[in-house]
């Protein structure tokens, strides 16, 4: 029995085994690749339809509240939008970022999506890293041109086309916010105070925060993570990394609720032993 | 790929991999890799700092907004905290931060927070649908989730059981939390390994 319980307890605190475990399920389906069907879940195909139906001479904003850390889980669903606003619906995109790392997460974006027909500063700009937090966010809210005189790449705010009629928060059809963590921010200083709608391209940890504000119908859809990119992808017609990774993800997320699963099992039984 | 980016690429790789080495055991590499990363995050935020006081302070003062020099004075006090006898100073900047962060929070949060949440919250569907169903739970998850924090009172009696229901929605949410966490890393490792692996793959002339 005591040597059954060594075993049982060498199982339950082994940890190596599980990363590279967890390596080589990720490795597999990357190199040979199986498409998987891709259910669209009814808040991805929201945000599909309220991009979808905005008007031509629209503008959008979009604010990348997200870290480098995080980027991967939310580059497919902002890559997807963007080639969806910008080049298939040829709507202006006015990109911002309250977030040190955003600017540069923003020119890599534009970088994944071929903008080749599509001018920087007329049809699509980088405003770049406002400092300040909510302040900050409540101030471009009211004024843009009080808190940012140039872009990100230092041409003066007055001289981009895309920046004549964007004069507050009230000139944007949509506001699109990659959130990290919690959408309360931005509810409280742009939807709210200038009723912009609002559509949120979610980490997955932050959905659970999000929910609330699409029930209240403060936010009118939401793409969630890497699983969410792939639904967005797939209503695009991309073929990107947010479905090259479906596969992948199912089989992991399979592997990681065996593994919680058989964790607490040997938890309660080794408990019982002792 | 030009060597630019090829260099960028295998610095990224490489580091990438010392990181990794962590799950062997505790090293040098790692260590290495956790100093730079650490180093690369404070230069980049204090970096992307000075660029914003550059474009919106300096070069608007250059210009003429003399009167920028007043919110660039109240931010110089923070520092003052470095001198014990001029430390108070600080208070200044820092009541001005707090006052106006508040201010401007709570004006929103009222409506966009708790009149919208309340409304959202007690718009129940008596129709026999699933969405029916979720607006009557979420009503009792509410109620059940502020009662198990009422401490004014102790949970026995009639506010027994709607605290025994608050505890596990409490539970429930932070499981909610802990999966979409998971979901969040589960991301972010796949493509950290589909970079791993594919880089040597692209170097080697196997994928495009």
């Amino acid at each position: 029995m005591s040597s059954s319980m060594s075993w049982l307890e060498r199982v339950y605190n082994m940890r190596r085994p599980i990363y590279f475990l967890l390596i080589i399920l990720c490795v597999i389906p990357l190199v040979f690749p199986i498409k998987t069907p891709v259910g669209i879940s009814p808040e991805t195909r929201a945000v599909y339809n309220v991009i979808e139906k905005l008007p031509a001479d629209s503008v959008v904003a979009l604010d990348i509240g997200v870290d480098v850390a995080m980027w991967s889980d939310m580059e497919p669903a902002v890559v997807a939008a963007l080639e969806h606003i910008v080049v298939r619906k040829s709507i202006k995109l006015v990109a911002v970022s309250f977030y040190p790392d955003g600017p540069i997460l923003i020119e890599r974006a534009f970088a994944a999506v071929d903008m080749k027909n599509k001018k920087y500063g007329v049809d699509y700009v980088n405003l770049g890293y406002l400092v300040g937090g909510e302040t900050a966010i409540a101030a471009f809210a009211k004024d843009i041109r009080a808190v940012l005189r140039s872009d990100f790449r230092g041409t003066s705010i007055s001289d981009l086309p895309i920046m004549k009629a964007v004069n507050n928060a009230k000139d944007f059809s949509l506001y699109i916010y990659v959130i990290q963590a919690d959408p309360a921010t931005q509810i409280r200083q742009i939807s709210v105070p200038y009723g912009v709608r609002m559509i949120g391209l979610t980490t997955a940890f932050a959905r659970p925060y999000c929910m609330p504000y699409l029930l209240a119908g403060q936010i009118s859809g939401i793409v969630t993570g890497l699983r969410g990119g792939a639904e967005y992808e797939y209503l695009v017609g991309l073929y990107r990394f947010g479905l090259q990774s479906t596969t992948t993800m199912s089989i992991v997320y399979i592997a990681t609720v065996l593994m919680v699963i058989l964790g607490n099992v040997l938890y309660v039984w080794l408990r019982r032993k002792k | 790929m030009d060597s630019t980016q090829l260099f960028g690429q295998f610095t990224l790789w490489l580091l990438t991999l010392m990181v990794f080495s962590i799950l062997v055991k505790e090293n040098r590499l790692y260590r290495f890799a956790e100093h730079t990363y650490v180093a690369l995050a404070i230069g980049h935020t204090l970096n992307m700092g000075l660029d914003t006081l550059r474009r919106n302070v300096v070069s608007p003062m250059v210009a003429g907004k003399i009167l920028l020099v007043i919110p660039v004075a109240v931010g110089l006090l923070m520092y003052a905290r470095l001198y014990r006898k001029y430390d108070w100073l600080a208070r200044f900047p820092i009541s001005l931060l707090v006052g106006v962060s508040t201010g401007v929070a709570v004006t929103g949060a009222v409506y966009g927070q708790l009149l919208s949440q309340l409304a959202s919250t007690m718009r129940i569907s008596l129709s026999p649908t699933l969405d029916g169903a979720n607006s009557i739970l979420i009503l009792i998850f509410v109620i059940s989730g502020l009662v198990y924090f009422t401490f004014s009172r102790e949970h026995t009696g009639p506010l027994s059981i709607p605290s025994q229901i608050g505890r596990y929605v409490l539970l429930a949410a932070f499981g909610a939390q802990f999966a979409g966490s998971i979901a969040l890393r589960l991301g972010v490792f796949l493509s950290v390994v589909k970079m791993l692996v594919e880089f040597p793959l692209k170097i080697l002339g196997v994928i495009p």
